[in-house]
């Protein structure tokens, strides 16, 4: 294997490894929102406890990957920091809000709602935005000359395809943490 | 009990959709970037070798439905196919994707790294990993175990 | 504001946000550590109590912390990726190294929050002992970066490719250890005095004698011990610090002294403002020879001015408050702990009078404010470099033009979360008193830590 083919395995494999622990975290939020109302089914208390633990380790992942992409492909970084500026950023904020709420939430019961609706909320839009990067990478809307480069909105937002895998990361989120839940769920009962 | 069937209703109806998505997926990728549908179709004996591994997921979570008998269903079979079957369909479109990393302006070779930055972060890599992996399962377990003595203790007091 | 201007302004923000719980999360395992190691020495209780309590801050401070953190990581390709081309190339290991530290931090810190009763003292200590490392071990790789951007090292541009590419000797730059030391140092010092303000404050508004004015007193002795002896290494490393901007970058030490002419026995002056001009510093006081002095070891230094470097290199003018801010908070800082401690020691005092006790309130912001002006002129000074004489701030730019919408949305972020946090500190102190704490530490059988903290 060349050096090269190493190095895109491993930001893969990494990338694989924070989907699939993102899907976890994503998928809990959500369903911790819906499920709000259904005080009998204790739903809600293990999506949200569920949480806690991951939430540091699946941030840093986040800048762990970014680093790995820059560290084994400096090449890349300019194409793809000016194509992903935008979702990137909306990424960022929403996580930012996400994270910090469910650390204040834990002092605060007053924000207990306020973080099931947020993380509700951010656990669908942000793997939407997550996955919407592939499409970026691979529907050639990244235009221009080397150091001039710019994606094309409008192309992309007219994009069957983006819209398609967006809708893939949101349904396949869900659905993982859906799968993974009843584990966790079921142990302690035996 | 009934919280894990509140789950399983809602992944018979998530389910499906993803695997609607995923078909969306792929005839959508056949008209706007056809390079990448015929690298993703070298490979279909593998998509279809996904395709079992969700179906055997959604066997798994639904067996209670099929016997009349009290049959808890097989959450861990469940949670391990569907890894499977998604480890499968990422290596499918990862290695179709390859050269490129950003199609057609950047392949792996032309944005590879120095050779020895290459080797010096490598290194980093097995090292760091070396510390981190077991560090991670001891705190797991604890953590772990701790949750489990919480969440019968709730038993408990109900 | 053109298109860097507006690519700094947003880049600064987020770091003027992270770095105040970037320092405090360096700072405050420190201080938690040694509150850990009073308890093995004195068994006094009440120094778990501290430990806890801390833990508890630094919890609810990671929340802003390691997301903002997250941006800055992330938000440096996506607005600088031309210097993250380079520094993928060239400098990444520190950026690796410390997502390592910083995964140790995180293991540990977990550690001791969800297994401090079932642990013993000594794990206890170690689990701490490496929460405080892998946050300190953070901030000086981060600091590395920055290091290296003022004396690069490892690399050669060769029409317009790099070459003969050492990450190593990137790693260890010249200016590495000096730089990562004041981070670290700057940091433990401004861990100290803000856990002083607090206590100081807390001493105010209890009455004399009470258990609760006593533990806060624990409290502040301890942080002005740490404090004083931070503050003076920090002292003898920012003369280090200066005499490498001396040989290394000597266009932005003229430009924090305000020098415009190459001269020996150049002065030193304190407060004012560089007037471009009149070529001098306004309003300043001057210490003569004193710069020369500082700069070299001896009062025939010669050091150059910004006369003697294309007018175009200049740093921005304004750094010259900056530093002397950074200096004179910092000197402050010294001598208030000095005298606290020698009221204390040698003339047996009690306890400190009210306006030792303002000042001390005022000491955790203003080591705050020293830190942001610290790292203001750290960045504005290296300008119009990214990579000292080889990357320009211009060439790192990204080429994406309408920033303005996502600067706003980030800021509009900044301030949820750093009013939030402070609702959440306040909100959280205020239904778990000290008292409380000290009465659950008495009974046994109790967790002292839930799990949750």
């Amino acid at each position: 294997m060349s050096d090269a083919l190493l190095a895109i395995t491993l930001v893969w494999g990494f990338i694989f490894l924070y989907a699939i622990m993102a899907s976890m975290d994503f998928g809990a939020g959500f369903w911790a929102m819906t499920y709000i109302k259904k005080e009998e089914t204790n739903a809600t208390k293990i999506a949200n406890s569920y949480l806690s633990p991951t939430w540091e380790v699946t941030n840093t992942f986040v800048v762990g990957l970014v680093i790995a992409i820059y560290s084994l492909f400096p090449g890349a970084v300019f194409p793809i920091g000016v194509a992903l500026i935008v979702p990137a950023s909306l990424i960022l904020v929403l996580l930012c809000i996400r994270s910090a709420f469910l650390v204040f939430s834990h002092s605060v019961d007053k924000y207990e709602k306020a973080l099931t609706y947020i993380s509700g909320v951010t656990g669908l839009i942000i793997p939407g935005l997550l996955i919407s990067v592939l499409p970026i990478t691979h529907l050639g809307f990244v235009e221009g000359m080397r150091g001039n480069e710019e994606l094309n909105l409008s192309k992309l937002f007219t994009s069957p395809n983006e819209y398609a895998f967006v809708g893939f990361g949101i349904m396949s989120t869900l659905f993982y943490h859906l799968c993974s839940c009843p584990i966790t769920q079921n142990k302690p009962m035996k | 009990m009934k919280a894990y069937k509140i789950y399983r209703r809602d992944a018979m109806i998530t389910g499906p959709l993803m695997l609607v998505m995923a078909l969306l997926v792929m005839l959508t990728l056949r008209n706007e970037a056809n390079w990448i549908y015929q690298g993703m179709m070298k490979n279909s004996a593998l998509l279809f070798v996904s395709l079992i591994f969700f179906i055997i997921s959604g066997i798994a979570l639904y067996l209670p439905y099929f016997s009349k008998q009290d049959v808890k269903g097989m959450p861990r079979l469940a949670v391990i196919a569907i890894i499977i079957q998604y480890l499968i369909g990422s290596y499918v479109y990862g290695i179709a994707h390859l050269p490129y990393i950003i199609y057609p302006n950047v392949t792996i070779l032309s944005g590879f790294t120095d050779p020895t930055s290459f080797r010096a972060v490598f290194a980093t890599y097995i090292v760091g990993f070396a510390i981190l992996v077991p560090g991670f399962y001891y705190f797991w377990s604890i953590f772990m175990k701790d949750q489990r003595r919480k969440f019968k203790r709730r038993q408990m007091s109900n | 504001m053109d298109h860097i201007q507006m690519a700094r302004a947003m880049f600064g923000t987020n770091m003027a946000v992270h770095i105040i719980f970037a320092t405090i999360g360096v700072g405050l395992p420190m201080m938690m550590l040694a509150a850990e190691l009073m308890y093995q020495r004195t068994k006094d209780l009440q120094y778990v109590v501290m430990a806890k309590r801390w833990t508890k801050t630094l919890g609810v401070l990671l929340g802003v912390g390691i997301p903002t953190g997250t941006i800055a990581g992330v938000q440096l390709s996506l607005l600088w990726p031309g210097f993250m081309e380079v520094i993928g190339r060239v400098m990444a290991l520190p950026f690796q190294i410390e997502i390592y530290a910083f995964m140790v931090e995180a293991l540990f810190m977990s550690i001791y929050v969800y297994a401090a009763e079932k642990i013993k003292p000594w794990a206890r200590i170690v689990s701490l002992f490496f929460v405080a490392f892998g946050a300190m071990a953070s901030a000086v790789l981060i600091s590395n970066v920055h290091a290296f951007e003022g004396t690069p090292a490892g690399f050669r541009f060769e029409n317009g490719e790099i070459v003969d590419v050492d990450p190593w000797a990137a790693f260890f730059n010249p200016s590495f250890l000096v730089t990562a030391g004041h981070t670290a140092l700057t940091a433990y010092t401004t861990g100290a005095f803000v856990v002083a303000a607090v206590a100081a404050y807390k001493m105010l508004k209890n009455k004399y004698g009470t258990a609760e004015f006593n533990f806060h007193q624990k409290a502040l002795r301890l942080s002005i011990v740490l404090g004083l002896v931070f503050s003076f290494l920090t002292a003898l490393n920012g003369h280090a610090t200066t005499q490498h901007l001396y040989r290394e970058q000597p266009e932005k030490l003229a430009a924090a002294e305000g020098l415009f002419e190459t001269q020996d026995h150049a002065g030193l002056t304190l407060f004012g403002y560089t007037d471009r001009e009149a070529q001098e510093v306004k309003y300043g006081i001057e210490f003569p020879w004193l710069l020369s002095f500082l700069s070299g070891n001896s009062f025939d230094t010669v050091v150059t001015g910004l006369n003697d470097f294309p007018e175009e290199y200049w740093p921005p003018l304004y750094v010259h408050i900056l530093f002397n801010a950074m200096v004179i908070i910092g000197s402050g800082l010294i001598a208030l702990a000095l005298f606290a401690l020698v009221w204390n020691k040698w003339l047996k005092k009690e306890t400190y009078p009210k306006w030792v006790l303002w000042l001390f309130v005022a000491s955790g912001p203003l080591s705050v404010i020293s830190i942001e002006c610290g790292w203001i002129f750290a960045c504005t000074g290296r300008q119009p470099w990214t990579i000292y004489r080889m990357l320009t701030t211009e060439d790192s730019v990204t080429s994406y033009e309408n920033l303005g919408f996502l600067f706003t949305m980030f800021i509009i972020v900044y301030i949820i979360l750093c009013v939030s946090v402070v609702f959440t500190l306040l909100y959280y102190f205020k239904r778990h008193s000290v008292m409380d704490d000290i009465y659950k530490a008495e009974q046994k059988d109790v967790r002292l830590f839930d799990s949750n903290s």
